[in-house]
């Protein structure tokens, strides 16, 4: 299993689309290659709506979670997973 | 100094500040119709004061005109405190091929950043974080407020890339006000327009006018491009400045929308081809994201009005 401290890679801010799904695309490919993947989101003050739709809603994955998720970015994951799953 | 030749010319004298954008378009969007390849002067002697909206706006449509071969000669500031700030903005960076007239000369002002020009993912996300960085060089943020403005400065210059359709990209600008403890950002493109953009997606279908769109636009999940982006990044700065008793200002095509301590619509006479968001802030109170977030609920639309 990996644990990626997001606070680590980015600072405490994960902001814009395109840093986001950098972020998305090694997960995935940590995944593909058959591994279980942590991201660890202690230390993360807030993301964008931009960032957290590539990181939550496009990246419904089996043997992925999400630790320390505050409220606000919970709030937000679940926004956006419905969001894109709705198709709306 | 050259003497200006008879030849078509735009005057811009007083101040163009936030309230004044409509103005700004009156007397700076004449230029948008000037013949390619044709020379024009700006003149900007009887200017007291510009804004960062008015600014994006000025340094967008000149870029325009530049980049259809039109030749630029601009009159600085008969006002020295004027001038003094437009070359604190950098007002001339990106035009005059780089080669900046000695009136318009840059010192290195602190809290001061370029209007900044960006055309894809990577300068957007540059502008982004210069214009992030002067506001913070001015009144200090908190972690959270700074948070914010980097999300808001993000969004917005992402939707110039992802929707505008237009290669000459976007403009954008910040400004703070110690006295009366705010902060502008304005970004401007002359692309398609709200409406058009968000008629590229089948399923939005037909929008009556320039109004409705922007409207469309604020509501949480609209985007003309669904596959690729969430359609939360204007809904979620509407919010934010609604808690903080900001100001947020769309004008696209014929329409305006305001949100904010007075929230109003208008349709009107000029047309302005693109899009402009402003918006106006206090530094002094809360621009809380983790609180807007926790109000989305999945089932979330418009129940603010």
């Amino acid at each position: 299993m990996t644990t990626i401290s997001l606070a680590e890679t980015c600072g405490p801010v994960i902001s814009g689309r395109s840093r986001a799904r950098e972020i998305r695309e090694d997960v995935e490919r940590r995944l593909d290659a058959g591994d279980d993947v942590v991201l660890d989101f202690g230390g993360i003050v807030t993301m964008s709506p931009s960032a957290g739709d590539e990181i939550f809603a496009k990246l419904q994955r089996e043997h992925l979670s999400f630790a320390n998720l505050s409220e606000g970015l919970q709030s937000l994951e679940n926004f956006v997973v419905a969001s894109r799953n709705s198709g709306a | 100094m050259a003497r200006l030749r008879r030849q078509f010319e735009i005057r811009l004298a007083g101040g163009y500040g936030f309230d004044h954008l409509e103005r700004a378009i009156r007397d700076i969007c004449p230029l948008m119709s000037h013949p390619a390849g044709e020379p024009f002067s700006v003149d900007l002697s009887g200017l007291a004061y510009i804004g960062p909206t008015a600014l994006s706006l000025l340094v967008g449509v000149i870029k325009e005109r530049e980049e259809e071969g039109c030749d630029c000669l601009i009159a600085p500031p008969k006002s020295e405190l004027t001038r003094n700030y437009l070359q604190r903005m950098d007002v001339t960076r990106h035009l005059f091929d780089g080669a900046i007239p000695e009136s318009f000369e840059r010192k290195a002002p602190v809290g001061f950043r370029p209007v900044q020009h960006f055309r894809d993912d990577t300068d957007y996300w540059v502008a982004a974080k210069e214009l992030s960085q002067a506001l913070y060089e001015r009144f200090s943020p908190d972690e959270m407020t700074s948070a914010a403005i980097r999300v808001c400065l993000d969004e917005l210059t992402e939707n110039v890339v992802q929707h505008a359709y237009t290669e000459l990209g976007g403009f954008a600008a910040a400004q703070s006000s110690t006295k009366r403890k705010t902060f502008e950002v304005a970004i401007v493109d002359l692309g398609v327009g709200v409406r058009e953009s968000l008629q590229r997606n089948p399923e939005i279908g037909e929008i009556a006018d320039d109004t409705k769109a922007i409207h469309r636009a604020l509501m949480p999940r609209v985007t003309s491009t669904p596959e690729r982006n969430s359609g939360i990044g204007l809904f979620v700065t509407r919010m934010l400045l609604q808690a903080n008793g900001g100001q947020l200002l769309v004008r696209s095509g014929r329409g305006a929308v305001y949100h904010g301590a007075k929230k109003h619509e208008e349709v009107l006479e000029a047309s302005f081809p693109g899009t402009i968001v402003a918006i106006r802030a206090h530094y002094d109170r809360p621009l809380d994201l983790d609180h807007v977030y926790s109000m989305l609920a999945p089932e979330t639309s418009d129940d603010d009005d």
